[in-house]
């Protein structure tokens, strides 16, 4: 099994988009199960089903995808100004400006992944459930 | 003077003759023989001409609506010719025009743009083109005998199922249905080329912008498409068989259909979308002579919709009383989806800001493209706001909204980018003069057309009604938009007229005559069928503007693959990461099999239709041999010759095995694909029991016989040793011990198969009653179906094993066949554990 989290794996790019999209589906049904079965009613720590359920996994996911840009940024930071190796010739440089680009697009694609998954979230605090 | 000027600013010398051998074996057949050459730059142009033929087929559908609606109370078209001819035009524009043309792009143009010779799978390419040229035209013509679809292009239950009809539901069905099939060969083929085929040194972070678009895009597809094949494949069989799916009389629920579709739909606006904007992403550096803006940024973007797209499909469904909280995280999605999208739009700003604009046609039918676009964005974030679309659901709102995102995000950069490429095609200009003329006609047209929807939507005039009565204040904007469709289309007419006589008239295209920085401008015009003359090392996303020598040295054969010494079609294949040269494939020449299995699988599905089944079975029969014909000369291996030096010292092996061959790439891009359609199936299993009270519903017991489903599973987890064993035999040159394992694992499938048919009959489920049984039935018939393909591939590549050469390490096919069978053995198993186990814990 190869490492997801290589320096070299594509899969870096989109860990966090993959993240966001397990969060939408854990969220998306669990209301839809809850509403159809009539599970309002259920409370977990003293929490409705549905709130707990999206307040966790939201949780959860914010906290890897703010691990994982950790790890993007402790890659990007030593080769953030590898930018003008892209032309270079020389394999040693090349390969610096792409791991440079492959921990920057990991790093931006895990701020967006933040923004949407909180965003998704948000209504659970303001909209009625069913 | 820059490089980038330079480059901009000098045409290279036209090249040298090709070497001999390099020519015949890229030599296209002549006279109709044409028709079998199966190279990229061939079967691109006439998918791309194929695909503007729908675009006028589906436009004149649309004059034919405008006429109706131009005045209160026309009876230009009867009621159900007019529901034929606007679900015509909505799937014509959709799947016989969106969707494949900007598939057609991404062939013709990837790999020009990559420095690779052709796409990996040709023979591919062209069956997909086939199947959708006749596939396509036959579902078309139903228009003809008004025997078309008439409930939408979304064909929504029970419309579409109830009172749609004979033949017009199946003919979208079936006729479509099967070109979405064809689509997904043109995913494996698009995304191992962008993988596995690219110029020396076009690491990731190099790849041209474009590539990282239709990466994405064709992965949506992957994903979008299969729920929506298998949503095809569960109507089909309510109308044909009638096992109820979407009959709520029956225990169904119509809404399951609309997520199926809409699974589909709403990434199919991006699917659309995205190509496009990698074409403006391509396109516009060339004309503000600048790099792109941000290119880590848009790939980003790029990406990040591709995913997002995914969480929105909802939005189409405001109105069906779903639960509150739910339509809100469609609607928070549908509101994120505008950041990746604002991103691109401020990197394109950004790009024309750094630079000095060159006000020719492409760059005009781009600020057509911004200006249009940024509007129905807009639009799309007031109906993602879920209170103010339940006011402008269903409306000429939504009509105008939709034509602006898709007119103006795609047909606008697609007349940018014919404008732009076409002298690759043809090696001539096409009129700036008759260029500017279509321009202004369609996009003061368009906005003439489309603008006044938004006021009628918002008066209250709903979509899909064959005419008004005057005094709703609706007259005079339908009148505008009648009127605006008309110079909309006069402007159509104009660049066909340019798109069509330049072919003759155009004045001689100079090598890149735009000043490009990207590859597929490095050759001769127009571009050679080999490709580039030879394969440069590329540093950077503009190689011509980085070294403005690049054309010479390719033409000087300085770059690898200058020749081929004995005579094959080849590409390099490299590594996915670092593109890293690793080995040449070797590419199939022209054949006729690919044409002529593309019309007998066409015409199948047509005969089809009509529930011919008899008639079906020649040309299915014909097909799958051909298949089977075809699939038996692949893993050509030249006798004698393992490697060879393809320049620079650097000698590469015509064959790999495992992760790194392109072969295994493809399957695994197939069965991910696949999984997406299981994925849809186990949606509609689990969708149906939330909308039941109790599971198994309806008062219907299942008895399954524990007994029977042991057996059946434990000879299925058996089956997947043989399999291995023969695949690891094959890897050691022992063709006769892969054989007998293959042979075993198919009887113990055969075997595992029969003991679960029998589990079913014994099963006391009727399928044609109720939802739950034909949910269960389908749920082990669908992956026994992808076992029994598994054992036609198993006997198939058992028999290819036992006739060949001994000695050699064929392991391809073996490998391939290995990857499905586990696959489907671990469908089949995840079925039957939800089929027995579901009903308990529910």
């Amino acid at each position: 099994m190869a490492n997801l989290l290589a320096r070299d794996n594509p899969f870096t790019i989109i860990l966090a988009p993959i993240l966001w999209s397990l969060h939408f589906l854990v969220v998306y049904c669990t209301n839809a199960v809850a509403c159809a079965k009539g599970w309002g009613g259920v409370t977990v720590l003293g929490l409705g089903l549905v709130d707990f359920t999206v307040l966790a996994a939201t949780v959860v996911v914010l906290v890897l995808l703010a691990g994982l840009a950790g790890l993007a940024w402790s890659r990007f930071a030593p080769v953030k100004d590898a930018r003008d190796y892209v032309h270079e010739h020389d394999p040693e440089l090349a390969r610096q400006a792409r791991q440079r680009f492959m921990a920057l697009a990991g790093l931006l694609q895990c701020g967006l992944a933040f923004v949407a998954t909180a965003f998704v979230a948000l209504p659970v605090l303001l909209v009625p459930k069913c | 003077m820059t490089n980038i000027d330079q480059a901009r600013t000098t045409t290279p010398p036209p090249p040298g003759p090709l070497p001999h051998n390099l020519a015949t074996a890229w030599a296209k057949p002549k006279g109709w023989r044409q028709l079998t050459e199966v190279n990229n730059t061939f079967i691109g142009a006439m998918y791309v001409g194929t695909g503007l033929l729908f675009l006028v087929l589906g436009g004149v559908l649309a004059l034919l609506i405008r006429w109706q609606l131009a005045v209160p109370g026309n009876d230009l078209l009867t009621p159900e010719q007019y529901n034929q001819v606007f679900t015509m035009h909505g799937t014509t524009m959709m799947f016989l025009f969106a969707v494949p043309i900007v598939e057609a792009t991404s062939v013709y143009l990837m790999p020009l743009q990559l420095g690779a010779r052709d796409l990996p799978f040709p023979r591919m390419s062209a069956y997909g083109f086939w199947c959708y040229l006749f596939g396509g035209l036959m579902a078309y013509s139903s228009i003809f005998w008004w025997i078309a679809p008439n409930s939408g292009w979304f064909v929504y239950p029970p419309l579409s199922t109830d009172y749609a009809g004979d033949y017009k539901t199946d003919f979208w069905l079936l006729g479509i249905g099967f070109i979405e099939i064809a689509a997904i060969a043109q995913v494996v083929e698009v995304v191992v080329g962008i993988m596995k085929t690219r110029a020396v040194g076009m690491s990731l972070d190099r790849l041209p912008i474009y590539s990282w678009y239709v990466l994405v895009t064709v992965l949506m597809i992957g994903f979008g498409f299969p729920p929506l094949i298998l949503g095809d494949i569960l109507m089909e069989v309510e109308r044909a068989a009638g096992w109820p799916f979407f009959d709520p009389t029956r225990g169904g629920d119509p809404l399951l259909w609309q997520h199926l579709f809409w699974f589909f739909g709403h990434p199919e606006v991006y699917i659309i979308f995205l190509p496009a904007a990698g074409l403006v992403s391509t396109i516009l550096p060339t004309f503000v002579g600048r790099p792109l803006v941000g290119y880590t940024w848009v790939v980003l973007a790029a990406i990040a919709t591709g995913f997002l797209s995914f969480g929105l499909w909802v939005h189409h469904m405001f109105t069906t009383g779903l639960p509150h909280l739910s339509l809100s995280f469609f609607s928070a999605a549908s509101f994120a989806v505008a950041i990746p999208t604002g991103i691109q739009v401020f990197c394109w700003i950004a790009t024309i800001w750094s630079g000095k604009p060159v006000w020719k046609v492409p760059f005009l039918y781009i600020i057509g493209f911004l200006f249009t676009f940024v509007m129905g964005g807009l639009t799309g974030v007031m109906v993602a706001a879920v209170p103010f679309d339940w006011q402008a659901h269903d409306s000429y709102f939504i009509v105008a909204h939709l034509h602006y995102v898709l007119i103006g995000g795609m047909v606008f950069p697609l007349l940018a980018a014919l404008y732009y490429y076409l002298p690759l095609a043809s090696g001539r200009m096409m009129s700036e003069r008759l260029g500017k003329l279509s321009f202004w006609l369609i996009f003061l047209g368009f906005h003439a057309t489309f603008f006044p929807m938004h006021v009628t939507g918002l008066l209250g005039m709903p979509r899909r009604v064959y005419t008004y009565p005057a005094g709703f204040g609706w007259d005079g904007l339908n009148l505008a938009s009648s009127l605006g469709a008309a110079v909309l289309a006069l402007g159509f007419v104009v660049f066909f007229y340019d798109l069509i006589s330049h072919w003759w008239v155009g004045p001689k295209a100079k090598r890149n005559p735009w000043g490009a920085g990207t590859l597929e401008w490095a050759s001769s015009l127009p571009s050679p069928d080999t490709g580039v003359r030879s394969v440069p090392r590329v540093t950077g996303h503009y190689p011509i503007w980085d070294d403005p020598d690049l054309p010479g040295r390719i033409d000087r054969g300085e770059g690898l693959l200058a020749d081929s010494p004995h005579g094959f079609r080849e590409t390099i294949r490299t590594g996915t990461v670092d593109a890293r040269p690793e080995q040449i494939l070797i590419l199939p020449g022209p054949t006729a099999v690919p044409l002529v299995a593309g019309l007998a699988t066409a015409t199948a599905f047509i005969l089809a239709v009509f529930h011919l089944w008899l008639w079906a079975a020649p040309p299915a029969a014909l097909a799958v041999s051909l298949l089977l014909y075809w699939a038996w000369h692949t893993e050509f291996r030249p006798e004698g010759v393992a490697s060879r030096d393809v320049g620079d010292g650097m000698i590469l092996p015509y064959y790999a095995t495992g992760p790194r061959s392109h072969a295994w790439w493809a399957m695994v891009v197939l069965v991910v694909t696949d999984a997406s359609a299981y994925g849809g199936l186990l949606f509609s299993y689990l969708f149906i029991w939330t909308v039941s009270g109790s599971w198994p519903p309806g008062g219907l017991s299942a008895t399954f016989d524990g007994t029977l489903a042991l057996a059946g599973a434990g000879l299925l987890l058996l089956s997947v040793l043989p399999v291995r064993m023969a695949v690891s035999a094959d890897r050691r040159g022992r063709p006769l011990s892969t054989a007998l394992f293959l042979v075993l694992a198919s009887l113990l499938g055969a075997a595992a198969g029969f003991l679960l048919w029998l589990l079913l009959r014994a099963s006391n489920l009727p399928a044609a009653e109720h939802t739950y049984a034909a949910l269960v039935w389908m749920m082990l018939l669908f992956p026994l179906g992808h076992v029994a393909l598994g054992m036609v591939m198993a006997l198939f590549t058992a028999t290819k094993a036992a006739v060949r050469p001994r000695g050699l390490a064929w392991s391809h096919a073996v490998a391939n066949t290995s990857l499905w069978w586990q696959w489907s053995v671990a469908q089949l198993l995840f079925s039957l554990a939800v089929v027995l186990y579901f009903p308990t814990l529910a």
